[in-house]
């Protein structure tokens, strides 16, 4: 039971949906962007019993870009370089390496109303795997769709993300993500502003479930926004022991041309 | 003492009705339309990052003062319009303003311009349902 297969199996699995830049630009016909973002989790706590002497912490460094060639047709990708810290009773190991390639087409339907503006999504998506080896965050060969719907007036915002992943080599994910926030502060001299938003993250696979939640805040001025945010464990169950996902922390800055 | 009624009363009042010929109620906010400005209601502009790309490219018009705002462009994602600032005596090709908008994912709604500093000339458009 203790074999690092139980953990890398179920402990990897926290994909972040969210496509850059931020979820929301450029929406721009020939707009592009970039953005960078660091994130990290684990824990040494079993979510079944007390005894397992195992931990497992994975911060991950992304690159991830968009191209819109239509403000309805767009291009991203997303390359991780993971740097993993495992251990198993005695044994420790550490690993550092570029994770799988994830490329997407989001397909947006946008409709324009008196002070509001909304978008439906279609994103079809692939996972490519960069090097033939498999850990618990790379090595996997996947195909996922997700649909969305976002929308936003001047004082809210709202997002809720429905995805599914089939992979070759270990079981489907089923996620679902909503984002609900304010936006408190804008400048229109200056572009500048702030979101905050509550956000819920939730995971189903056939050996667990994890719903995380908490809060994120955007900043922005004028082409250039960040993302922070914090998300704690509220439901985490599984047929396996497994390790429980911790604390989820994600910071990001993007830039839009 | 007669001067003193003219700075007090007349003076105000002729100014205050002169700017109110020149000022346009728009989503609820009243606008004063300048001479050098072409004045933008934008169906959709709420949101503010993305207002960035159409700053960026109602900047690159041809004879658009940069001198003003940022580049030459206010964007209001509150009250939805944009403020583009023209070069003395020149004037933006607004057709080609309202395409960068389109084509930024908004509609345009209503133009309004007043280039002899005496009246507002107003251009409405119909509003789409929606757009893909």
């Amino acid at each position: 039971m203790k074999n690092s297969a139980f953990s890398l199996g179920l402990i990897g699995t926290l994909v972040f949906a969210h496509q850059p830049v931020m979820d929301m630009a450029p929406r721009w016909s020939g707009g592009y962007g970039f953005q960078v973002r660091y994130e990290s989790f684990g824990s040494d706590l079993t979510i079944h019993e007390k005894d397992i002497l195992s931990s497992y912490f994975q911060q991950t460094f992304w690159l991830e870009g968009i191209y819109t060639w239509h403000r309805s047709k767009r291009i991203t990708f997303k390359l991780p370089y993971h740097m993993i810290e495992h251990q198993d009773s005695d044994f420790v190991s550490k690993a550092n390496s570029f994770g799988d390639l994830i490329v997407a087409m989001p397909l947006k339907k946008y409709s324009n109303f008196k002070r509001r503006t909304q978008n439906f999504g279609f994103t079809p998506q692939v996972r490519i795997p960069l090097n033939q080896e498999i850990t618990s965050a790379s090595g996997y060969l996947g195909g996922g769709i997700s649909l969305s719907y976002s929308s936003e007036s001047f004082s809210f915002y709202q997002l809720y993300d429905v995805f599914g992943w089939m992979y070759s080599e270990k079981d489907p994910l089923l996620g679902l993500d909503i984002n609900l926030g304010i936006h408190p502060y804008h400048d229109n001299a200056t572009n500048t502003g702030l979101f905050a938003i509550w956000d819920v993250t939730a995971r189903w696979q056939e050996s667990s479930t994890t719903i995380l939640t908490g809060p994120v805040f955007m900043p922005y001025r004028q082409n250039i926004m960040a993302r922070a945010e914090v998300k704690f464990p509220v439901i985490e169950n599984g047929k396996r022991p497994q390790l429980s996902k911790g604390l989820f922390m994600n910071v990001g800055i993007g830039f839009v041309f | 003492m007669n001067s003193n009624i003219i700075h007090r009363f007349i003076l105000p009042i002729a100014l205050l009705g002169l700017i109110s010929a020149q000022t346009v109620a728009l989503n609820d906010k009243t606008i004063t339309i300048l001479k050098d400005e072409v004045v933008l209601e934008v169906r959709g502009l709420v949101c503010s990052f993305c207002a960035v790309g159409l700053q960026g490219g109602l900047s690159s018009l041809k004879y658009v003062d940069k001198k003003k705002y940022n580049d030459g462009v206010f964007v209001d994602v509150e009250y939805q319009y944009a403020v583009i600032a023209e070069k003395s005596n020149q004037d933006i090709d607004i057709d080609e303003a309202i395409t960068m908008i389109t084509k930024s994912g908004y509609e345009v709604l209503s133009v309004y311009t007043n280039r002899t500093g005496e009246k507002i000339e107003v251009r409405k458009f119909e509003a789409k349902k929606d757009e893909k």
